[in-house]
């Protein structure tokens, strides 16, 4: 073999087919992938691509930590309601803009005290969970309770949800035609819930779902 | 060249970067957004002349594949992207090639600006990596591990629940 052919042998052979793609194309096709699979391909394969490739691994929106970071943190002592906003307005920035950037996230937790029935503020983040790649997703609400919404369930990437202090009415249903839905749902975890009928659950929890 | 009133161009003339040329009608040209766009300029122009479209960065071989996808999309533009038929076509035509044709392919995809099938193209790549284990994965794509053992264990550690 001619040491030119030798060295096209060489660089053919270090090719490395996949990184030829632009990185911007293999976050796409990671994007099309569970959490744990990128995971574990980024951190055995492309050193420079999981530098550079963000995964939130455990996502938590607390509104009593966050509160009290708020009062340590001010001189006047806040509102509580002005807190609630506060809470609201800052896990919602953040939550857009993981949703913004695409990144996944394989856990999301939100935990909220809403007082009274100022609702519309979880609504907003439950709406921009369900645009982001979540996998685990927990709702906790204290004091009145939150009716659940079942729009999240929608999401193709959702395996596991954890509920507690939520009605499920059974209202704003959406409707089965949807292909696809629930089917990636395989825990659901319920605590102090209020269920108004069995058909309130009997979606969600559909014969494909196991460990209930 | 007849000159109408209204510039309406009903075909482009395509370039693959070894210099072999395509004939391309609008509908099916129009399925990339890089060619749909230089053919809306040419028409605001007014231009009525054949317009020649030269793209560095796709071999004619490429070029085949994703005008044949241009040319069986375009046939179903006008029906909903939920065609059972399209989807199967989709899918059968992804299916033969190798992933070396299948990367060059996404790439052309992603210049030409054809989301559709860059969509289509990583989406099925994503699904034939999902169960493989990460030695296949290096193996079909060449990947060297550029990790140091060290490095190598910190990420297993870290990630022990990722590995099977």
């Amino acid at each position: 073999m001619s040491l030119v052919n030798k060295l096209k042998f060489c660089i053919n052979e270090d090719l490395d087919r996949f990184s030829e793609l632009p990185e911007h194309i293999i976050h796409h096709i990671l994007s099309f992938l569970p959490i744990k699979d990128i995971i574990r391909i980024l951190s055995k394969t492309w050193k420079s691509l999981s530098n550079s490739y963000e995964i939130f691994l455990d996502l938590h929106y607390d509104h009593n930590s966050f509160a009290l970071e708020l009062l340590l943190d001010s001189e006047i002592v806040p509102e509580i309601d002005e807190i609630r906003d506060r809470f609201m307005d800052f896990a919602d920035n953040h939550l857009s803009r993981v949703v913004q950037q695409q990144i996944p996230a394989l856990k999301l937790a939100v935990n909220v005290a809403v007082i009274g029935s100022e609702f519309c503020g979880v609504d907003q983040l439950m709406e921009l969970d369900r645009k982001a790649k979540v996998e685990e997703l927990s709702i906790f609400k204290v004091t009145t309770f939150y009716e659940f919404p079942y729009s999240i369930t929608e999401d193709k990437w959702l395996r596991s949800l954890t509920v507690q202090g939520c009605k499920f009415t059974g209202k704003n249903f959406i409707s089965n035609d949807n292909a696809g839905m629930y089917s990636s749902l395989q825990q659901l975890y319920l605590s102090r819930i209020l269920l108004f009928d069995e058909e309130a659950l009997s979606n969600i929890a559909s014969p494909r779902n196991r460990n209930y | 060249m007849a000159s109408s009133s209204s510039s309406s161009l009903s075909r482009v003339v395509v370039k693959s970067s070894d210099n072999n040329l395509f004939v391309v009608n609008k509908k099916v040209a129009s399925q990339s957004q890089l060619l749909k766009q230089c053919i809306d300029n040419m028409e605001e122009k007014g231009t009525n002349d054949v317009i020649l479209i030269p793209l560095s960065n796709v071999t004619s071989n490429i070029l085949t594949l994703v005008l044949e996808y241009c040319e069986k999309h375009a046939d179903f533009a006008d029906d909903d992207n939920n065609n059972q038929e399209l989807k199967q076509w989709d899918h059968e035509f992804l299916k033969k090639f190798d992933y070396a044709t299948l990367n060059s392919l996404t790439m052309a995809a992603d210049y030409m600006v054809t989301k559709s099938l860059l969509n289509l193209c990583c989406q099925f790549i994503a699904d034939s990596i999902k169960d493989l284990t990460v030695q296949q994965i290096r193996q079909i794509f060449d990947i060297k591990n550029d990790f140091t053992p060290q490095e190598e264990a910190d990420i297993k550690n870290e990630n022990a629940w990722a590995f099977r």
